[in-house]
């Protein structure tokens, strides 16, 4: 089984190797009706969005209060980033698939179309496509704005498990996502929390009830469809004490000229004895060749071991996005808590990778341990920006930090950012950090074996990430795996 | 100590139109920016606004001076103190240095424009200083000894293939704000150890390395107040090399903070960090470290290590080692650690008869002694030893808990 | 003259300095032939050369596999070609296993040739067997590229490598520098086992103690980037009586 995981599939290797920045493989548009809010961002545009969702009252009050804390906030600038200046005021807060009006009574009722857009993406709704496979993987898929819809649900149901968008969460589960909904990541945090909050359209809500290890991973695939829409999802998983669950996070993106915005808030918690492993392999369309199009990814995710011995990982294959800006971070606030931060960040071309993590040591005895793999091709940057931050009462914390960057090339950059800090006597903090480049004689070596460069290329950076790709899931360690090749196009000389 | 007075009327007039009319150019840009705060990212872990205003951070109780009786002994000499200063007369008499106050040094002052708030402070304020011009091997250290002063400049220039070594006394009791402009010719090598023992001190020093150049700085703080040393080089000539070692040992209240910036312009350039640091009772110590290497500079290995030590549940180290890299073909390395005395060591001491607290006086000497070997100068280490040892004395071990770690 | 390898009036250069001033060789199929020399003849260059290392420029002469040429073709076209070199320092390559390297490295060549790529049963086979016959234990394939290997764990990689990757000609550059003789045993019973009519063998060696166990057809002596002599395998005992002094003055006149 190891040798299956970490063999690459050549079949694959080749069939994809095909794609550029100009074949970008899901870069087609769905032509499909929409149902859209005026474009531009005021209170009106708010209210439009809540009624649209037939949300209660107090969550109206909740995203007003957010909007009118976005209004006196400036963007920040101290990221390693340069954009252009996104005009707020331009862009359309809400799209939703017309069909989708007085929602789908069944899938039969779900418009074709649609449907089809998610069988080219190779997303299973239908249930016994996935019951031929070899897992089992439950997937809700948001399709601009709106989840359209969740397979399994039945049968996590009969474990507790509630598995849905946010929106029915609103409407079934109220009670929980009052209790929960801006615990970790107040609205106020920073610029894209507050905007997030106030116009935050669809997401996925998980919730594990006590002793419970979800029997599935639940999965969930975002889409960006329409030119000028922003995407802000919002997403809340509670694992409740002792309960267990991996959840997966995918997305892709059409070709568009026009940068789009994807500012999305995810939040975990994860209560006594709990475990909470988050993966995403993010695949945005990352701007052709000269920078052009592309998605602009502002994320704040943030997981909470509120209580003692939680656990939450987060692992991430990052290739996409024109320009990313996300630091998913765990607040160590229980005893004996533990938080990992996995993560692959490839830039190629122009793009613009601003990202880490946070660790915030608040417990005894907590631990955290980040692995970050940044790879620089092109005329890319790429900055890791970490913070381990250890408070007084912290006794014993341990943090290990280890960050390496590759550089393909010479017209790329890699930097790295990292913020300690302790405070606590007792905690023992460890960092290390490596930049470094491909040998030629570890090129020609693999070439005299009769590896082209770029197979060669994607050899060595799959094992300069073996340490991170080995915590996915092992379906998704594969396709990650591809990523990793695809995402290296062109960029060996 | 910068107060909202008439700008003009806080320069000497008296002085050259062109230096009175920068000096009132920069005091009006400082008084803009002020102090520094933590809002900027270079100053992030040390709000200077808010810790010269911090009356809490008296001098701790045993702080001594060095005391000119333990000084290093050299004949060349400048010595800073409140009244005059005094430069050694074979200084003046020997044909291997020159010197003439910067004050007068128009082309120097011409070049400069400072942005960042101290460095204009500096610029405009500075009363003492001199430009110093070294042409051949000096067979003894140059020592620049400040008793006093509150704004200083240098400028020292060592002409190409010249071997110097300079220790500068920071030994003031009240606040000094020192810039130093250092220029290396090709081949030229500097050994700068810098020992801050009382005071608050911001201290910036600019170097500038040609091909081959050597330059070796050392910098060991133990003030119980302020200190803040940045460092920046510029490897600009190929084939030069920048070595950075620090000992920063601070207790009480005191704020000790080293900053560097090594940029790698030129390829085939290397440079070496080492810093230790022990904190102890309620003291802050900081380490940013930044190494940038240049698209065109290939071949380039760089790395840094810092170590902390803290020795109290109120101690604080932070630290951020960045790597800003554009160009591909280098090895760049950095590693950063922060905890507390090795437990397993301190119990192999004990187990072999010496008594906890000297366990631990022998184990925060090591800790420094690698760093200490840097100072080749056998006598310059002796007596660097010899301060640190009485630093050291200071810290109350038996607060440490020598006890094994429970779970 | 044809064989299976075809090397004529050579000449190349690395760095601006000409290093091959004229090399013939003929190497016939199923031959072991021996190069021997002093440093500085220009052996390592003869191999980085043949196998198309950047920095290593052919000015003058050909090289060619069947005759094919080969000085025209990139490192991996040549190893579609058949051409194998074992490197006298293997490289390391961190979080790459020993098996999934030789997975790459086979069907990729495979599929240079237009040939079928073995699925992971048919390669976990083929691998085991072969790995069995080095003595080689499963763990070592689990192990990532060469590290943390001994010299003599990394020479017996490279001689896995070749019998999975069945080349036609491989070029064995120095061997045996930095292996005691029980490694040297096993590596020379690898190479005498893939021994055989459609493969030939360029032995690059200093000293004479690999060839008493891989016995070479024929010898030849390199020096200032050429061969200069040629014999049966007494040349190599010849050689290590009296060293390689008469050589140089021979070039030299």
């Amino acid at each position: 089984m190891s040798e299956a995981k970490a063999s690459i599939d050549h079949e694959t290797v080749e069939r994809v190797s095909d794609v550029s920045g100009q074949n970008y493989k899901y870069g087609f548009v769905s032509d499909i009706d929409a149902d859209k809010a005026p474009i531009g961002l005021n209170e009106d545009i708010v209210r439009f969005i809540s009624a649209k969702k037939n949300e209660p009252a107090w969550l109206l009050e909740w995203r007003l209060d957010a909007y009118e804390r976005w209004l006196t906030m400036d963007e920040p600038d101290w990221a390693h980033v340069n954009y252009p200046k996104i005009n707020y005021q331009d862009l359309c807060y809400y799209s939703a698939p017309k069909s989708m009006e007085d929602g789908p009574k069944s899938l039969d009722e779900v418009d074709p179309e649609l449907l089809r857009t998610y069988e080219k993406l190779g997303i299973p709704l239908i249930e016994q496509e996935v019951l031929a496979g070899v897992r089992k993987v439950a997937v809700d898929a948001v399709f601009d704005s709106v989840s359209v819809g969740t397979t399994f649900r039945e049968e996590l149901a009969k474990d507790g498990v509630i598995f849905c968008s946010f929106s029915e969460a609103v409407t079934e589960h109220p009670e929980i996502v009052k209790k929960y909904l801006g615990s970790v990541v107040p609205k106020s945090d920073n610029y894209f929390t507050a905007l997030n909050s106030a116009v935050f359209s669809d997401g996925s809500f998980v919730y594990i009830p006590p002793g419970v290890r979800c029997p599935m991973e639940l999965s969930t695939y975002f889409r960006i469809n329409e030119a000028n829409t922003g995407q802000f999802e919002r997403t809340l998983v509670i694992a409740d004490k002792g309960s267990y669950v991996s959840y997966l996070e995918g997305c892709t993106a059409p070709m568009r000229d026009e940068n789009q915005l994807h500012a999305a808030v995810v939040e975990l918690v994860a209560l006594e004895d709990a475990e909470i492993k988050y993966s995403t392999v993010q695949n945005w369309y990352p701007g052709d060749a000269d920078g052009v199009g592309g998605i602009y990814n502002f994320v704040t995710k943030r997981g909470d071991c509120r209580e003692d011995r939680a656990h939450i990982s987060w692992t991430q294959v990052e290739t996409g996005s024109a320009v990313t800006w996300k630091y998913p971070s765990c607040i160590l606030r229980g005893d004996d808590t533990v938080g990992e931060f996995y993560s692959i960040a490839i830039s190629n071309n122009l793009q613009q990778v601003d990202s880490g993590t946070k660790m915030i040591h608040l417990g005894k005895n907590t631990s955290s341990r980040i692995i970050s793999k940044g790879i620089s091709a092109g005329r890319s940057s790429n900055v890791y920006r970490g913070q381990v931050s250890v408070h007084p009462k912290a006794k014993n914390a341990r943090n290990f930090t280890q960050c390496d960057s590759l550089l393909i090339g010479d017209t790329c950059a890699a930097h790295t950012v990292p913020y300690i800090e302790s405070r606590a006597p007792s905690a023992t903090l460890e960092h290390e950090a490596t930049t470094s480049k491909i040998s030629d004689d570890q090129l020609f070596y693999c070439r005299q074996r009769g590896l082209d460069p770029e197979e060669a290329v994607a050899l060595i950076v799959n094992g300069f990430c073996r340490d991170v790709l080995q915590h996915l899931p092992m379906e998704f360690a594969v396709e990650a795996q591809k990523l990793v090749g695809i995402s290296l196009e062109g960029s060996v000389g | 100590m910068h107060s909202g007075q008439n700008i003009s009327s806080r320069v000497d007039l008296a002085l050259s139109p062109l230096l009175v009319e920068k000096r009132i150019a920069a005091l009006a840009h400082a008084e803009k920016l002020g102090l520094p705060t933590k809002r900027l990212e270079a100053w992030h872990y040390t709000d200077l606004r808010q810790l010269l205003k911090d009356t809490d951070i008296k001098a701790h109780q045993n702080e001594a001076h060095i005391g000119s009786e333990i000084a290093i002994s050299s004949p060349y000499y400048i010595e800073l103190k409140a009244e005059e200063i005094i430069v050694s007369p074979e200084l003046m008499a020997s044909d291997a240095i020159t010197i003439s106050p910067l004050l007068e040094n128009e082309t120097y002052l011409a070049s400069i424009d400072e942005i960042d708030a101290m460095a204009a402070y500096n610029l405009a304020l500075f009363d003492g200083g001199y430009a110093i011009e070294i042409h051949s091997t000096l067979a003894q250290p140059l020592v620049l000894r400040y008793s006093a002063g509150q704004h200083v400049r240098q400028k020292l220039n060592i002409a190409s293939g010249v071997f110097v070594e300079l220790v500068e006394i920071l030994d003031t009791e009240q606040y000094i704000n020192l810039v130093m402009d250092t220029e290396l010719e090709s081949g030229a090598k500097l050994q700068h150890t810098v020992v801050q023992a009382t005071g608050s001190v911001v201290s910036l020093n600019r170097i500038l390395l040609g091909d081959h150049a050597q330059f070796n700085k050392n910098i060991i703080c133990a003030t119980s107040r302020v200190a803040r040393h940045d460092v920046q080089v510029s490897l600009c000539g190929v084939g030069a090399h920048a070595k950075l070692n620090g000992i920063i040992v601070a207790q009480a209240k005191a704020h000790i903070d080293l900053t560097s910036t090594i940029r790698h312009q030129s390829g085939d350039t290397s440079s070496a960090t080492l810093i230790r640091s022990i904190i102890a009772d309620d003291a802050r110590a900081v380490f940013q470290g930044k190494i940038c290497v240049d698209r065109d500079a290939q071949k380039v290995e760089a790395e840094q290590n810092s170590n902390a030590l803290l020795l109290s549940d109120r101690a604080a180290m932070n630290a951020k080692p960045e790597l800003e890299i554009y160009a591909d073909d280098v090895a760049c390395a950095h590693g950063s650690t922060i905890g507390e005395i090795d437990r397993a060591a301190l119990f192999f001491l004990r187990s072999r008869g010496i008594g906890a607290e000297e366990a631990i006086t022998l184990l925060l000497q090591g800790f420094v002694s690698e760093v200490l070997e840097g100072l080749e100068n056998e006598s310059l280490q002796s007596f660097v030893q010899h301060f640190l040892t009485e630093r050291l004395s200071h810290i109350d071990v038996s607060q440490i808990n020598s006890e094994d770690k429970q779970s | 003259m044809t064989g299976l390898l075809n090397i004529n009036n050579l000449h190349a250069s690395v760095g601006g300095s000409q290093i091959l001033k004229g090399l013939t060789l003929n190497v016939g199929a199923g031959e072991v032939h021996a190069i021997m020399g002093p440093n500085g003849s220009g052996k390592s260059t003869l191999s980085y050369v043949l196998s198309g290392r950047e920095g290593y420029k052919a000015t003058q002469g050909s090289a060619a596999i069947d005759g094919q040429d080969l000085l025209s073709l990139s490192p991996e076209e040549r190893a579609y070609l058949g051409l194998f070199l074992a490197f006298q320092y293997p490289l390391e390559i961190p979080g790459v296993t020993n098996m999934t390297f030789l997975k790459t490295a086979l069907n990729a060549v495979r599929r240079g040739r237009g040939e079928d790529e073995l699925d992971a049963a048919q390669f976990l086979r083929l691998v085991r067997e072969k790995a069995a016959s080095l003595g080689m234990r499963d763990e070592m394939l689990k192990r990532p590229l060469n590290v943390g290997f001994s010299g003599g764990e990394k020479k017996r990689n490279e001689v896995l490598q070749m019998a999975v990757l069945e080349p036609r000609v491989a070029i064995l550059d120095e061997t045996d520098s930095g292996l005691d003789i029980d490694a040297l045993k096993t590596v020379s019973e690898g190479v005498n086992a893939m021994r055989g009519a459609g493969r030939s063998f360029v032995v690059i060696t200093h000293y004479q103690r690999l060839l008493d166990y891989i016995k070479p057809d024929v010898v030849h002596v390199m020096a200032q980037g050429r061969i200069v002599d040629s014999g049966g395998p007494e040349l190599a005992l010849k050689l290590e009586k009296s060293g390689y002094a008469d050589y140089v003055e021979r070039v030299d006149a």
